[in-house]
């Protein structure tokens, strides 16, 4: 039975010990490739929160907080983070809309500072969140269906059918000619 | 040319974030669930003792499989009919790792504990697209059904963030077989598949799958075989169809259907993969614009 004892003493070992300075190095390098991730995506997953919750500028600022906040503590599980912290945030701010009693808010005051894309975001109000997310990951940062897809937690199909559906209605709202250069 | 509309969805490039937020997250307290109150100490007690009891019930399972002069031999994986899974916030346990294709898809029974607001998500290995989440349609946890290609996938599990307890990105591997010969292949016969893909087309569309592959697809010709392949029965994300050039597969083209303003079954090519240099792609017109997909 020795095996057994010193396999029973190893297994304590392990959940015992604590954080080496090794896993202190480990963890810094994680946050300094968020610190990345946050540069190239940080902004854009910012302006997405912005359409999504209406113009919530209190809200996108929180979310997209938070949701970095929590990959840095899960980072170790994190196979992909940028995919992963769009999903947190959309629940994130999902959640908050929901807490709020309201899934279209009325153009907050503090959103003064947003003249020039005002009537977008009173035309982006009348679409669903899902909607004015797709919306705004398509034609805004450009990303593709699939990539989407993945940061919003839905089937690629499903993101077609919302840009239909979005795009369709904002062409009823904003209008379809094109302004003269 | 861009539309007026677009026009207006792209000055959001010039609304600048918040300052700030980068230090926001690294000032936050790290959020967690009631267990977090517990000292690091008796966390680790707890977690020594259950890795203590599985350590012994474990090596009372295999004492008993392989004792000596017992007639047990090593087993191939069995073959379930349903996905299995279970997963709380630190683990994902696939149960059964070797699934057996269904008439209607892959049956996922998914057992999601201690997670608020889960997701499970399903994921073709040779179908980045195929990304399934059972959230999407209201199923959180429980019996679900979809549709994936047959070959190794992977499952994985999020939390929500009701709770506090950060979600963990967790996931395990498995693989689709089909025993019952249930699936009809649709993989295609070369290599580097060009992803194509549409919209739902305004003013209706489509009222057939293959009415959507018809008039959506472009560059087929009139020897080429179109028929249905995947899954025989109907089960999101919807039917695949694949287009046979000469013996040789060349396409295939996932045909959800959508309700139209009327309510009506509407649908379209959402997305497929063809063969370079087949010609083929698809085209959608989309008012007086037009879209050639992805």
């Amino acid at each position: 039975m020795r095996w057994l004892a010193a396999t029973m003493i190893a297994m304590g070992g392990l959940a015992f010990n604590e954080p080496s300075k090794d896993d202190t190095g480990v963890a810094n390098e994680v946050a300094h490739d968020l610190a990345q991730v946050f540069r190239e995506e940080g902004p854009g997953m910012w302006r997405t929160m912005l359409a999504f919750t209406g113009g919530r500028r209190d809200i996108a600022d929180d979310v997209v907080a938070e949701a970095f906040a929590r990959a840095v503590q899960h980072s170790r599980s994190i196979h992909d983070p940028a995919p992963w912290i769009y999903r947190v945030a959309f629940r994130l701010a999902r959640e908050e809309l929901e807490r709020d009693g309201q899934r279209s808010p009325p153009f907050p005051e503090e959103t003064g500072d947003l003249p020039d894309v005002s009537g977008l975001m009173g035309a982006l109000r009348q679409l669903s969140p899902q909607q004015r997310a797709a919306i705004v990951l398509h034609y805004e940062a450009d990303l593709p269906v699939a990539e989407i897809a993945d940061r919003m937690g839905i089937a690629a199909a499903t993101v077609r059918v919302h840009l239909f559906r979005g795009r369709a209605r904002l062409r009823d709202l904003l209008g379809r000619e094109v302004d003269e250069p | 040319m861009s539309e007026r509309w677009q026009q207006e969805v792209r000055k959001l490039r010039d609304v600048e974030p918040t300052p700030g937020i980068w230090e926001d997250a690294m000032g936050r307290p790290p959020s967690g669930t009631g267990d977090d109150d517990h000292p690091p100490t008796r966390k680790r007690l707890i977690a020594g003792a259950l890795a203590l009891i599985v350590f012994i019930v474990a090596g009372a399972f295999a004492w008993q499989a392989f004792r000596p002069n017992d007639r047990l031999s090593f087993v191939e994986p069995s073959v379930s009919d349903v996905l299995r899974i279970r997963c709380d916030p630190q683990s994902i346990e696939v149960l059964t790792p070797v699934v057996a294709a269904q008439p209607d898809g892959l049956h996922v029974d998914a057992d999601v504990t201690g997670l608020a607001d889960p997701i499970v998500g399903l994921k073709s290995k040779s179908d980045p697209n195929s990304g399934s989440y059972s959230g999407s349609d209201g199923v959180v946890d429980g019996v679900f059904v979809r549709q994936l290609p047959l070959g190794e996938a992977t499952v994985f599990c999020e939390s929500g963030p009701s709770e506090g307890d950060g979600p963990e990105d967790l996931s395990g591997s498995f693989t689709i077989v089909d025993p019952n010969g249930v699936f009809t292949d649709y993989q295609l016969s070369c290599a580097d598949g060009e992803l194509v893909g549409g919209y739902p087309v305004p003013d209706g569309g489509p009222r057939s799958p293959e009415e959507a592959i018809t008039s959506q697809v472009e560059g087929s010709k009139s020897s080429d075989v179109i028929e249905r392949a995947g899954y025989p029965v109907l089960a999101p994300p919807g039917p695949i169809y694949r287009l046979a050039r000469d013996g040789r597969i060349i396409g295939w083209f996932l045909v959800p259907k959508f309700p139209d303003q009327e309510g009506r079954d509407r649908y379209f090519v959402a997305y497929g993969y063809v063969c370079p240099g087949s010609g083929l792609h698809v085209f959608i017109q989309l008012g007086n614009g037009s879209d050639p997909g992805q």
